[in-house]
């Protein structure tokens, strides 16, 4: 039984592996002007290095590509977290208004210190590196908000929490809009286009600023992935098993909220992966919490690199926030899975 | 010599604002089964999750084998004592035999594989509750009597001296009523587990326990042997019915036939 | 059993307040502002209107169609959102929470791109054909669903596909290059309201006012439940069928007017019912008018947030209507009538 489980776990992992070096390949060969696979793997390889495909592929492409798999594996492995410890299928960080409280949190922080900081690069990487502890800040804020608005009775009301999320990321988007108003225009521009969840400035110190979240905070959470399997009992036949739910919950909320606020702060707000993701993961290898991270994440990886190739092309040369369209693309999906979902 | 296995002190416990009892104090006694009896919203359930700490109590001690539970870790809590909740929910898709094997939680070090003895506790849970013929299915495909018998093995797996069950033979029928009410009756003596349950129906609370615990808005009434409290004068002012008590020629437990409810007292 | 009404000698002293209320607060719009106004000019500009001074021209061109676009689409934001809880017995029924508002803005972001001249009562047309394809949308996914229609579910698939219609006109808006004519236009234009539309729209609010109290004593039996509605002898479809109209008509012509203001038509019915009871011949007359005092000050607010800068009147009316959202739900999430 377990067998059939790890091997069904292992092809999906191979198939979706595959599915994102093929968005790999699209997103990197295509763009304001395509490159052969031969072209990329010589500039790679510093075979024949020529200064156009250096900047293209090493300042342009690759760290944009690398974002994506980046923001996509933190998303779709936050969204496994806070699905299974709500009990809700239809919870994500999005809805539940943790991107909007880390959002506000950190275009306070752009109005403070200027955008200018975070755009220039290289000499005010710092800022860029303390952008994710501020995000960090907002979403514990929104997190504890929800917490307080949908706690009845000793447990998490499932309406109430998707109600309050809603709320809550009204609010924190009506609070970033109103900063974003007082930044200066430049500014401002920038704040709105990061705002709707894009990622076509990437630079290597986004992902400097990203990595060391992620590299601490999702061992932990896998390595405390197989009590999300107990979290799907209800309330009092977790605690009768001795597990010490509101502290393990925390952990991993709180893990997640950092995870989420490393993506927030490199990617602005990208909703509905961290829905979709592990949906399609249970649908692909069964509802053991150990399979479905790894395969959430790399669902997510997928998801927004190829939205993100997307988001390039289609009305090249314009550029439409990734965020856009992972929203057109989710939301079908969100409905059917609401039609299917028992009420 | 009876020893105390649990034994509650001054328990005040609330939902939200409304104080559902305060200052209760009871015991329950090693090897018995003890039964909770009363009307809808009594507090029996929440007296069962205040002394299975599932409920936090306002004030008071719980004291398990004559120890504070507050100073015991609630993984040390769980080798002890196991409860069976009122309505347990668990996926769907999820195999008969790993929800058992959820029971093994408290007694695992590494999470990744089942021991050889973690092995021989559920088989013996599943072949207890009548569970292993089915424990390849899904939850999805059982009846509500079997699923009952699964969560109770689950319960089982932990492999506790005390098993507390609320109100385990509601939604069922008749014959798994007495399916699991058997079950339990078996651990009891043939394993000496101590049982505490919450039941409606006075006429198996009567059958199956040792003694019985009668409560009425949030105040124990009375408490002792069935013989004691299945009386004319304690169902009156516990449920506010005028019964009629025979005793069972076949096993000698009294017998609530049949009553009548008296018009409402203020 | 709740109490039908309460005394109606409270909303009848609402209705007439009324008259003091609204001229008090046309008063404040227009004394308070980027640049000051005292009070004899404003009588001056309404007597002898000089077309030669700046302050008559900010009174009449300004600050007057401003305050009255104000009154008006908060009215008719509250009654639709007022009839939409009695309708479907769903206390998170709203227009822009039901995708109404987002329907109606997707629809005009397509006819800015294919027709960018158009005429004013096309928009307004336009803005209705929106609102009705959001609310289809919405309620035609509701009545689908197999598993039932709770508020919260409603108030989910209404949220979601807004960002559906709205990600959709944003795409749009990127491609034919008009992102910043339309991000100004969603955001809540009420300091630009063009008076010509607000003449268009006055009927049509009007008439949807009327046809409101006409119908506000059908609602009021709807609101108890479809069975009772239909055993009590009362044409449900028909009610139904005339609520929506009602409703696509108003929000679509307050969208065209100053384009999404989120929370007026979820709040106002809620604090409406809770001084003047259930009775809708009550809720829908003094939704009305706190819906449409209430954006108005709202709208005073907003000049003076962000000094000398206007902010949005939908960021003042979130700022607002999130805590009271937020309270909604902790006190009666639970609950299921509207």
């Amino acid at each position: 039984m377990h067998k059939q489980n790890r091997s069904r776990f292992f092809i999906t992992m191979s198939a979706l592996i595959g599915a994102i070096l093929f968005a790999i390949y699209i997103h990197i060969t295509n763009g304001t002007f395509d490159m052969s696979v031969k072209d990329i793997f010589t500039t790679l390889l510093r075979m024949n290095p020529t200064n156009d495909f250096d900047l293209v592929i090493f300042e342009f492409r690759l760290p944009r590509i690398v974002i994506a798999a980046l923001v996509g594996l933190g998303l779709g492995i936050a969204g496994t977290v806070v699905q299974g410890i709500t009990r809700n299928g239809l919870a994500d960080p999005g809805i539940l208004g943790i991107n909007a409280g880390a959002g506000a949190s950190i275009v306070i922080f752009m109005f403070f210190f200027q955008m200018e900081l975070a755009v220039s690069g290289s000499s005010n990487w710092l800022s860029i590196i303390i952008m994710p502890i501020f995000g960090f800040l907002g979403g514990l804020i929104a997190a504890i908000l929800i917490y307080i608005f949908s706690w009845t009775n000793g447990k998490l009301d499932t309406q109430r929490l998707i109600l309050s999320g809603i709320a809550i990321s009204t609010g924190f988007g009506a609070l970033s809009l109103y900063i974003s108003l007082k930044m200066r225009e430049s500014d401002f521009e920038m704040a709105t286009v990061w705002m709707s969840g894009s990622i076509y400035n990437a630079n290597w110190i986004f992902i400097l600023a990203m990595i060391p979240w992620l590299l601490i905070l999702v061992p932990i959470i896998y390595r405390k992935a197989y009590l999300l399997d107990y979290f799907q009992l209800e309330e009092s036949s977790i605690k009768s098993l001795g597990i010490q739910v509101e502290k393990e919950k925390a952990i991993l909320l709180l893990s997640s909220i950092g995870v989420i606020s490393a993506c927030v702060s490199v990617s602005g707000s990208i909703g509905f992966i961290g829905l979709i993701a592990p949906h399609i993961a249970k649908q692909l290898v069964g509802i053991h919490h150990r399979y479905v991270l790894p395969a959430s994440a790399a669902i997510g990886m997928f998801l927004v690199i190829f939205s993100d190739y997307l988001a390039k092309t289609i009305f090249a040369p314009a550029e439409i926030p990734v965020g856009i369209i992972v929203a057109i693309l989710g939301v079908p999906y969100f409905l059917y899975l609401l039609m299917k979902t028992k009420a | 010599m009876v020893t105390t296995v649990i034994r509650a002190e001054r328990l005040t416990t609330k939902y939200e604002k409304f104080t559902v009892f305060s200052e209760l104090s009871t015991s329950i006694k090693k090897g018995q089964i003890t039964t909770i009896i009363g009307p809808n919203g009594c507090g029996k359930s929440t007296l069962l999750k205040t002394i299975s700490r599932i409920l936090k109590q306002q004030s008071g001690e719980v004291f398990l084998q004559e120890q504070d539970m507050k100073g015991i870790s609630t993984k040390a809590i769980a080798k002890q004592l196991a409860l069976l909740s009122q309505n347990p929910e668990a996926p769907l898709q999820l195999k008969v035999e790993e929800l058992i094997s959820y029971g093994r939680f408290p007694h695992r070090k590494n999470v990744g594989t089942l021991s050889s003895k973690d092995m021989e506790v559920i088989e013996w849970a599943m072949d207890i509750t009548k569970t292993t013929a089915f424990r390849n299915r899904e939850i999805a495909q059982l009846s509500g009597g079997q699923r009952q018998k699964v969560w109770l093995a689950m319960a089982l797996a932990q492999e506790t001296s005390i098993l507390l069950l609320d109100e385990p033979t509601t939604y069922l029928d008749l014959a798994h009523q007495l399916e699991v009410l058997q079950i339990v009756e078996r651990l009891n003596k043939e394993h000496h587990c101590t049982i505490v349950m919450v039941l409606h129906d006075i006429n198996h609370a009567a059958r199956f326990s040792d003694e019985l615990i009668a409560m009425k808005n949030g105040e124990i009434i009375t408490a002792g042997p069935p013989e004691k409290i299945i009386a004319k004068n304690v169902l009156k002012e516990v449920f506010n019915i005028d019964a009629r008590i025979m005793v069972d020629p076949e096993n000698g437990s009294p017998v609530c036939f049949g009553y009548d409810a008296l018009p409402e007292r203020e | 059993m709740k109490r039908l009404r309460k005394s109606p000698s409270v909303p009848f002293l609402i209705i007439c307040a009324s008259p003091f209320l609204i001229i008090l607060t046309v008063a404040l719009s227009i004394l308070y502002g980027t640049k000051g106004i005292d009070a004899s000019t404003i009588w001056q500009a309404i007597v002898h209107f000089d077309s030669t001074n700046v302050d008559h021209n900010i009174i009449m061109q300004s600050r007057l169609p401003r305050v009255l676009a104000a009154l008006l689409v908060g009215a008719f934001l509250a009654i639709s959102g007022a009839i939409m809880q009695g309708m479907t017995r769903n206390y998170l029924a709203s227009p822009s929470i039901m995708g109404v508002t987002d329907g109606s803005a997707f629809v005009i972001t397509i006819c800015m791109i294919f027709f960018p001249a158009m005429s004013n009562i096309h928009m307004i047309m336009f803005s209705m054909i929106g609102s009705a394809l959001g609310a289809g949308i919405v309620f035609g996914f509701g009545s689908i669903m197999r598993n039932g229609l709770s508020p919260v579910r409603l108030a989910i698939i209404g949220t979601v596909i807004g960002t559906f219609l709205s990600s959709l006109s944003s795409v749009l808006a990127t491609h034919f290059q008009i992102s910043q004519d339309l991000t100004f236009w969603y955001n809540a234009k009420i300091h630009k309201v063009d008076p010509d539309i607000l003449l268009l729209a006055l009927p049509i609010g009007l008439t949807g006012l009327v046809l409101a109290l006409i119908i506000s004593k059908s609602i009021t039996i709807l609101s108890l439940g479809d069975d009772i509605s239909i055993s009590l002898g009362q044409r449900t479809k028909w009610v139904k069928a005339i609520s929506i109209i009602i409703v696509i008509c108003l929000t679509g012509t307050a969208v065209a007017l100053v384009g999404k203001i989120g929370f007026v038509g979820l709040i106002i019915p809620h604090i409406t019912r809770f001084i003047v009871g259930i009775d809708y011949r009550f809720v829908i007359p003094c939704s009305a008018i706190i819906g449409g005092i209430f954006l108005a000050l709202s709208d005073v607010a907003s000049r003076f947030i962000n000094f000398p800068f206007e902010t949005p009147v939908g960021v003042v009316t979130a700022l607002i209507g999130v805590p009271f959202f937020l309270y909604l739900i902790r006190t009666r999430g639970g609950e299921r009538r509207a």
